[in-house]
């Protein structure tokens, strides 16, 4: 596998995990006061994961440059190529721009170490974050467009970008709550997994109109490719990709009429079962996210081969 | 039901715009294969997207391989343009390399010929 494709795919994987674990502590973890033992687990465990992804989105988008400035060159990245690829290329600038928003995620992080799970503190940091996902279409296929068209494609994409980390993104703290409130089975863990799990459906409803929305307005723009998606090898990847979704969204469908309000109606035994199958079912979307994210590396690559023209002989050499 | 339609517009949206991933020939002037009555002064290619102006090559050389361009390539938008010296009745080969603005590279190459 090309290795530009699997550093796109690790940092958008970490890009996405750290704008939802700020976007989790802001809009999904319970604004009434929680235990302090659960408050505290909480925030520590979303500071490591917004400190891992980050860190971890940073140094792969430190080695995009390298690759990409090789490519472009077609030779071994020395000093000066890397300034040229800065200084005089549109990725060059979106570079520059998001390794300062991953700075400043970074520097968020920590100078509020004491930081509680509240919303309040993570407004710059879930903004940064948010940002620095977003700004992800800046480096993609949508800046390729011409005219008109560039502006809205842009914004389609990095509303997309939003949708996915608000929604996958926020996917994996609900999780650890989750998984949390199954092993524990006390009732402040409960009592959060319930408030969080009842915030996120919210979220996830509002973050999945996004996608759709900016799914329809790029698809508008973009019809007359429909026939090259479903006879390449690129459209059956992106099968593949739309029935990962489907499923993805039937278990969030699932979640959200039957084991959600089974959670909000209390007793016992069914609050442990609603949060047993919550549970397994957002494993379950995470990894099928994950495979999503995959694709999208993977796609980043390709073009449909039916857009080769006739003019002369032409091929792409990345 | 609409949940799966939406999901099927979502993803065709999201890489429906991929099509335009990378830069490709559009049209040349002169024509790629045509031939021209009149030597042309300059080489026109124009792209189907924006390209990288330092990191986008064009040379064309004669049939003995040498190279007959001015050298300086301009390059605007998806436009780029390189001078031609005073060129004979022959083959021209026309070679490109460029970077779409989305850091995608593309090469090729096409002949034209410069009528006696």
């Amino acid at each position: 596998m090309d290795l530009i494709v699997a550093v796109r795919t690790i940092h958008i994987g970490a890009s996405v995990i750290a704008a939802g674990a700020f976007a989790f502590g802001f809009l999904v973890w319970p604004r009434e006061p929680q235990a302090d033992e659960v408050r505290e687990a909480m925030s520590r465990w979303l500071r490591r994961s917004a400190g891992w992804s980050a860190s971890i989105a940073l140094l792969t988008w430190i080695v995009w440059l390298a690759l990409i400035a090789a490519t472009m060159a077609a030779a071994s990245p020395n000093l000066e190529v890397l300034k040229t690829v800065l200084a005089r290329t549109n990725f060059g600038h979106v570079w520059m721009l998001r390794f300062a928003l991953g700075l400043l995620v970074l520097i968020e992080l920590r100078t509020r170490r004491s930081a509680t799970a509240s919303a309040a503190p993570h407004a710059f940091g879930t903004v940064a974050a948010l940002l620095f996902l977003m700004s992800l279409a800046w480096a993609g296929h949508a800046v390729g467009s011409q005219g008109a068209l560039r502006a809205l494609h842009l914004t389609v994409d990095a509303l997309h970008l939003l949708g996915a980390g608000l929604w996958l993104g926020a996917l994996l703290p609900l999780c650890f709550v989750l998984q949390r409130a199954r092993a524990a089975a006390t009732s402040p863990w409960l009592t959060a997994a319930s408030a969080a799990t009842t915030n996120f459906s919210s979220l996830g409803v509002i973050a999945v109109l996004t996608i759709a929305a900016s799914g329809v307005v790029n698809t508008s723009l973009q019809v007359d490719t429909l026939a090259a998606l479903v006879q390449t090898q690129y459209g059956q990847l992106v099968s593949a990709k739309i029935a990962l979704l489907a499923l993805i969204v039937a278990l969030a469908g699932y979640n959200r009429l039957r084991l959600v309000p089974k959670l909000q109606a209390g007793g016992a035994d069914a609050e442990r079962d609603s949060v047993a199958g919550l549970y397994r079912n957002a494993l379950l979307e995470l990894v099928l996210g994950a495979a999503i994210i995959a694709i999208v590396g993977l796609l980043g690559n390709m073009a449909p081969a039916s857009h080769l023209h006739e003019e002369g002989m032409q091929h792409m050499s990345h | 039901m609409n949940w799966l339609a939406a999901a099927v517009l979502v993803f065709l949206g999201a890489f429906g715009g991929q099509a335009q991933a990378h830069a490709f020939l559009d049209h040349a002037e002169p024509r790629v294969g045509a031939t021209v009555q009149a030597a042309p002064a300059k080489l026109t290619l124009t792209f189907t997207q924006d390209i990288e102006p330092a990191f986008s090559s064009v040379k064309v050389t004669d049939s003995q391989g040498r190279e007959v361009d001015k050298g300086k390539v301009q390059v605007q938008g998806a436009l780029m343009q390189v001078a031609l010296g005073a060129l004979g009745p022959g083959d021209y080969t026309v070679t490109w390399r460029v970077v779409s603005v989305d850091t995608h590279v593309t090469e090729g190459d096409f002949v034209f010929h410069v009528a006696p």
